[in-house]
C-alpha cells in the first residue's frame, strides 16, 4: 500500500473515531499507527475532538440553529409565481405573434401563388393567340368577325 | 444507475410545495455558509436553487432521496455563482477592494477566552477563506449534520473519500482558525 492509500485509509479511521465508532482497542491501535506514520495527523485529530466538546460539528451549533426568517418562504413562491406568470405572458405572447405570423405568410402566399397562377395563364393565353395567327395566316386577315370571336373565347 | 427511472410517476409541483418547508431553512443555511462575505446574495442563490428545482422536477428519477436531489441542484447553483463571481473580481480586479471579503480578525492580546460572538464571527471568516469544496464538504457535514452516504450522493464520490476529505477540509479549517488568531487550545497529547 502506497503512501497516499495509506494517508487516505488513516483520516478515514480518524473520523470514524470523532464519530465514537472505533472501541478503545482500536482506537489505540489507531493512535499507535497514526503517530508512526504523521504525528501531526494525530494533533490535528485531538484540536478536532477538543472544539467545544462535541469536535468540529461543536463550532457550527448557533449556526445550525439560525432561520431564514419568516417570510422568505413566501417571498420564494411570490417569486416563482411570478416568473411564471411572466413566461406564460411571454409563451402566450410568442404563441399569439406565431400564429399571426403564420396567418399573414399564409395570406401573402395565397396571393402571390394566385398571381403568379393568372400571370402564368396571361402568358399562355398570349402564346396561343401567337400560335392561333401564325395557323391561320392571311385568312385571318380575311375573317375579322372570326377573330373577335376567337380571341374573346381564348 | 444514475439513468435508471425509479419513479414512474413525475414529480408534482404540489409535492414540491410539500416539502419547500422543509428544506428551504437546510439548504439557506447551506447557501449562506457558501456565500459568507463574498457579496453573493443567500436568499436570491436559495430561491435560485428552487425555482431550479421545480423547473427540472420531471427530470428526478427517485434514485436518491428528494431532499439529496435538492441539495445538489442548489450545490451546483452556488458552485456556478462563486466561480462566476471570482471570474468577475479578476475582470474588474481595480473594484476588488470594495468586494474583498471582511476579514475578522481575534482580539491581538489574545489570552482571554474568545466570547460566542466573536468565535463565530471567526469560524464563518475562516470558512470563507477555504477552498469551495473544502467549505462545502464541512457544510454539509458538520452544520447540516448530513450522512456520509448522502454526501457521497451528492458529491458523486465513495464514503471513504468523503470522510478522508472531511478530515483534511477539518485541518484546513483549524490552520486558518489559528492564523486568524483563535487559541489553539493546549497541544499537549
Amino acid at each position: 500500500m502506497d503512501k497516499n492509500d495509506t494517508n487516505k485509509r488513516l483520516r478515514e479511521r480518524l473520523i470514524d473515531a470523532q464519530d465514537g465508532l472505533l472501541s478503545r482497542d482500536e482506537l489505540e491501535r489507531l493512535e499507535k499507527e497514526v503517530r508512526a506514520h504523521d504525528p501531526q495527523l494525530w494533533k490535528d485529530h485531538q484540536w478536532m475532538m477538543r472544539q467545544s466538546g462535541e469536535g468540529v460539528p461543536g463550532l457550527f451549533a448557533e449556526m445550525r440553529a439560525e432561520q431564514p426568517d419568516g417570510e422568505a418562504i413566501r417571498r420564494f413562491h411570490q417569486r416563482r409565481e411570478a416568473e411564471g406568470g411572466s413566461q406564460m405572458a411571454l409563451e402566450h405572447l410568442v404563441w399569439q405573434l406565431f400564429r399571426r405570423y403564420v396567418l399573414t405568410v399564409g395570406l401573402v402566399l395565397i396571393v402571390l401563388l394566385t398571381g403568379l397562377q393568372m400571370g402564368s395563364s396571361e402568358d399562355v393565353s398570349a402564346s396561343s393567340r401567337d400560335e392561333m395567327t401564325r395557323y391561320l395566316g392571311t385568312e385571318q386577315q380575311q375573317m375579322p368577325e372570326l377573330n373577335h370571336w376567337l380571341y374573346e373565347d381564348l | 444507475m444514475q439513468n435508471e427511472t425509479h419513479r414512474p410517476v413525475p414529480l408534482t409541483e404540489h409535492e414540491l410545495d410539500r416539502q419547500v418547508p422543509d428544506f428551504y431553512p437546510r439548504i439557506f443555511r447551506m447557501v449562506r455558509s457558501m456565500v459568507f462575505n463574498t457579496g453573493l446574495d443567500a436568499e436570491d442563490l436559495t430561491q435560485d436553487s428552487f425555482l431550479k428545482v421545480y423547473k427540472k422536477r420531471h427530470l428526478y428519477n427517485g434514485s436518491s432521496s428528494l431532499y439529496t436531489w435538492t441539495y445538489q441542484i442548489a450545490r451546483n447553483t452556488v458552485l456556478d455563482a462563486l466561480r462566476r463571481d471570482k471570474i468577475q473580481r479578476r475582470i474588474f480586479w481595480w473594484s476588488e477592494a470594495e468586494t474583498e471579503p471582511d476579514d475578522y480578525r481575534a482580539n491581538e492580546s489574545g489570552d482571554e477566552a474568545l466570547d460566542r460572538r466573536e468565535q463565530q464571527q471567526l469560524l464563518r471568516t475562516a470558512m470563507a477563506r477555504l477552498a469551495d469544496k473544502d467549505r462545502l464538504i464541512i457544510t454539509m457535514r458538520d452544520l447540516e449534520g448530513m450522512s456520509y452516504d448522502e454526501i457521497a450522493d451528492v458529491e458523486n464520490l465513495a464514503v471513504g473519500t468523503v470522510k478522508s476529505r472531511l478530515f483534511t477540509a477539518r485541518q484546513r479549517l483549524k490552520d486558518e482558525l489559528i492564523k486568524l488568531g483563535m487559541h489553539p487550545e493546549s497541544e499537549e497529547e
